[in-house]
């Protein structure tokens, strides 16, 4: 009985013992910071599918968004956008460049003094002869590299374009942590064009490669990319020489990739994975089940995103062109005729906000003027068509992808109502980009969309910069060519800061209500799908997904 | 035999040249821009025109077709780098050789398409013979209401049926994705996890070969049943296991045989669907990607080894045919 009683206690003792140990042990464990965190816990894997792979891990190379997202975690550049919603997270922020670069009277020259604290995943310190030679292996002539028309400006810069030059002369080492880049005429948005992943820093001896470099990428972010198995998987792993003050939740980010938008929305629902894309059909159904959300706690987000469609009127045609600003009455009446409406329920649930201006809400300097309606003002169409129809036919180039066909019959249907007889001819969208964007193809209206490049409102507003237009490769498909109005996006172009902003704001304004030479309808909406081991889901609005600071369970 | 073999070959010659050239053709009837694919869509006009000349898109079809068969047998082609040699070019969308491409995909479709096929044969062979054997009866006629469904039912929608059913709802296998038999490139890999992964997209793909196959034994074992040696066979006083193997099997398996290489050579084309719907990284799905970014070398890559894939099977399977048939000469 007491050889009983002994052993109770003991047994007591040691229960008592191991709880004790066990409060202690997940204090710590939930106590480590790692790194800023946010809401979340910090540690594990985020787990991403895509349903499609990723363009290249070579900065100078990759053009598409999953993969500037990817280098929003891995890239620490001189100028960066913070972790933040918007608005914070869309106002431009010196990274490694110790506050904003000294602009020379002349505005040409920008001198950066770089933080000594940044260090690639190899351990290696980030200096200016990094910025240089990303710069300088962007320009080369064997990388093609779509960011050479961001920096053509560049003093120096057509040389190495052109092969006569290895270097471009306007690019200059100072000192170890002094770098100028020197531009040929002014461009207050170059701080913006250099927050693009293609000027990441790189190691001074990265090859030229026009095919890209493969993974391991040495990172200089919190983040570096570990692995890239071409249409398999990739993973992201922490920098751990990363010093700065971005925010490192997740241990690893691993992609895994090609799987049907249907079986990732499964995956996502069972917590097989965090995020994926999901099939346009599924919104309604999410935004039932889980209700709309714009940021965490909560599985599925709606936010509005750096992207605008619209119907562009061909200038070089008879039927909307002629004089420097075209046939104004007609493209108003354009504009009062389309049911914005109902091209924007073609998109699925929660796809977009109306917007009849060219610029996203989300752009510094917007200001909603609602000029046109939602639905159809055929009455106030007709009276502006009048007179104005020119023969009322006209070629109408679509993709034939969905929801591109039903859209067009939409516009087809309501330009009808006042006299505009549409033909619509269907191609497949690679090739319809291409035809329309060369100059002299045979058609009138087109039904086009663009997503930023960088996050400054000229790149909206030069759409319709007459001083573009070439023969081929065109993007500002109305060919709308104004002297005028060139002269105003150029003075606005010169501005800085806050002016900047009004000025584009206002022309944005301008150039939608007296010159029309669009017809906008949406801002797209970016809708993810979470699953509810994620927190800390934020919207960046200029790379959308933050990975640096997703948080999971 | 050597001379019907010589024979075949340069048929299989003809027909590859024939197959590859209209490939190419139809390529070049679609207005694409490959050279504004690689140069990106802000590239200005100078840096499109140098890398179509770097590429050669400038050059006459006839001439592109030229070098793209010589690059194949692995001739010297001036302005060419030799690693390119003995190759299927360069991907226009992602730049890499299109053979490494093909290499990575086509055992993906390969294990589709041997596992799908072993696991059809499981199904059809017992099913269809036992509804030869017993015709008329419940299994007999649930065999033939299988065959109606499995010929009807389209493989996308019966994978996405699995998908849900099996894979979502019960969680017994992957919704999808691939693991490497060997040599694993991701954290899935190795026998268990491939045989795993793959065994929704093996009974997708299965069923419909399985259901064809069904009604096609079920066919022939019941025209061999009939036959007069069976009757002889039988007469003479042999167990019904002998009969069944040695004259009804051994003769209605021919068309059998005859059918499983084609179909066999036919899918390692590329599964379309079931790779699809599991988003298996192989042929199929690889050339629907590059036939939408009008990747015209991935998709000439592609061709090249689906057209040599039928070729060779239904070269072997008409040797095999005239081993097992002693009455059949190749003349």
């Amino acid at each position: 009985m007491r050889r009983r009683l002994m052993l109770s206690v003991v047994m007591l003792a040691v229960g008592a013992g191991l709880l004790v140990a066990a409060a202690f042990a997940g204090a710590a464990s939930s106590g480590t910071p790692q790194g800023t965190s946010g809401k979340g816990a910090v540690g594990g894997t985020f787990k991403y599918s895509l349903d499609t792979d990723i363009d290249y891990v070579d900065p100078a190379l990759a053009y598409y968004v999953p993969t500037w997202q990817i280098e929003y975690a891995t890239c620490a550049n001189l100028m960066n956008y913070p972790d933040a919603p918007a608005p914070k997270g869309s106002r431009l922020v010196p990274e490694v460049s110790a506050g904003f670069p000294k602009i020379s009277k002349n505005g040409k020259s920008y001198t950066f003094t770089l933080k000594r604290t940044y260090r690639f995943s190899n351990g290696k310190q980030i200096t200016a002869a990094n910025y240089a030679a990303a710069i300088n292996r962007d320009l080369n002539k064997e990388m093609a590299s779509p960011s050479q028309p961001f920096i053509a400006d560049i003093v120096g810069a057509q040389a190495v374009i052109d092969g006569r030059a290895k270097k471009a002369s306007g690019v200059k080492v100072l000192s170890a942590f002094k770098l100028q880049i020197t531009l040929s005429k002014r461009a207050p948005d170059l701080l913006s064009r250099l927050a693009m992943p293609f000027f990441c820093p790189i190691p001074t001896n990265l090859p030229i490669n026009p095919d890209g470099i493969s993974a391991p990428v040495v990172g200089s972010g919190p983040y570096y990319i570990a692995k890239w198995e071409p249409k398999r998987a990739i993973t992201l792993l922490r920098n751990r020489f990363y010093r700065g003050p971005r925010p490192h939740n997740v241990n690893s980010i691993e992609y895994d990739i090609g799987l049907p938008l249907a079986t990732i929305r499964l995956n996502i629902e069972s917590g097989k994975t965090d995020h994926g894309g999901v099939p346009p059909a599924a919104h309604v159904e999410l935004g039932n089940k889980y209700g709309v959300k714009k940021r965490s706690p909560g599985q599925y987000f709606v936010n509005p995103s750096a992207a605008f469609r619209y119907l562009a009127m061909n200038h070089d045609r008879p039927l909307f062109g002629g004089g420097s600003q075209g046939n104004i009455k007609l493209k108003q009446a354009v504009n009062h005729a389309i049911d914005r409406i109902g091209m924007i329920n073609q998109r699925g649930a929660y796809a977009g906000v109306i917007n009849d201006q060219y610029m996203p809400p989300t752009m510094q300097g917007f200001r909603n003027a609602a000029i046109y309606p939602s639905r159809p003002n055929v009455a106030r169409a007709k009276s502006l068509a009048s007179g104005n129809l020119r023969g009322g036919k006209g070629i109408f180039y679509c993709a034939n992808s969905a929801p591109a066909p039903a859209t067009c019959q939409i516009v087809k249907s309501n330009l009808g109502e006042i006299g505009l007889d549409m033909e619509i001819k269907p191609f497949p969208r690679a090739v319809q980009f291409t035809k329309t964007g060369t100059r002299g193809e045979p058609f009138d209206l087109t039904l086009e969309g663009w997503h930023m490049d960088y996050f400054d409102p000229y790149d909206f507003i030069f759409l319709l910069d007459g001083t573009t237009i070439r023969p081929a490769n065109n993007v500002n498909f109305s060919y709308f060519n104004s002297p005028a109005y060139n002269r105003k996006i150029a003075a606005a172009s010169a501005l800085v800061g806050q002016g900047r902003y009004r000025a584009f704001g206002n022309l944005d304004i301008d150039l939608a209500k007296n010159a029309a030479p669009l017809a906008s309808y949406i801002t797209d909406n970016t809708r993810m799908l979470m699953s509810s081991r994620v927190k800390n889901f934020f919207y960046q609005p200029v790379v959308e997904m933050d990975l640096a600071a997703i948080a999971v369970q | 035999m050597f001379q019907y073999l010589v024979r075949r070959l340069l048929w299989a010659a003809v027909l590859f040249i024939a197959v590859t050239m209209v490939s190419y053709i139809i390529f070049f009837l679609v207005p694409a821009e490959p050279a504004r694919l690689m140069a990106g869509p802000q590239a200005p006009p100078d840096t499109v025109e140098r890398i179509k000349k770097q590429e050669g898109l400038d050059d006459p079809v006839v001439v592109q077709y030229g070098r793209f068969l010589k690059r194949l047998i692995g001739g010297p082609i001036p302005g060419v780098e030799p690693s390119l040699s003995k190759s299927l070019g360069r991907s226009y969308a992602t730049r890499q050789p299109v053979t490494r491409i093909v290499k990575s995909a086509a055992p993906v479709t390969i294990s589709l398409v041997l596992g799908g096929a072993i696991l059809w044969m499981l199904i059809a062979l017992p099913v269809g013979i036992l509804s030869a054997l017993r015709p008329r009866s419940l299994l007999d006629r649930g065999a033939m209401v299988f065959v109606l469904v499995g010929i009807s039912a389209h493989p996308v929608w019966l994978g996405l049926l699995f998908s849900y059913f099996i894979g979502y709802k019960l969680g017994l296998t992957p919704l999808g994705g691939y693991c490497d038999l060997v040599n694993p490139s991701t954290d899935c890999g190795g026998p268990i996890q491939w045989a795993h992964a793959m065994l929704l997209p093996w009974l997708t793909f299965a069923i419909l070969f399985a259901a064809l196959y069904v009604r096609m034994i079920r066919a022939n074992v019941m025209e061999a049943l009939n036959e007069d040696y069976v009757r002889t066979a039988r007469a003479k006083g042999a167990p019904e296991w002998m009969v069944m193997k040695g004259h009804v099997l051994r003769n209605a398996m021919l068309p059998v045989v005859t059918m499983l290489g084609m179909d066999i050579g036919l899918a390692l084309g590329g599964a379309i669907f079931t790779e699809s719907v599991f988003g298996l990284p192989g042929l199929g799905k690889t050339a629907v990607t590059a036939l939408e970014g009008f990747d015209l070398p991935t998709v000439q890559g592609i061709v090249v080894f689906a057209t040599l894939a039928i070729i060779v099977f239904n070269l072997a399977v008409d040797l095999l045919y005239a081993w097992i048939d002693p009455r059949i000469r190749l003349a």
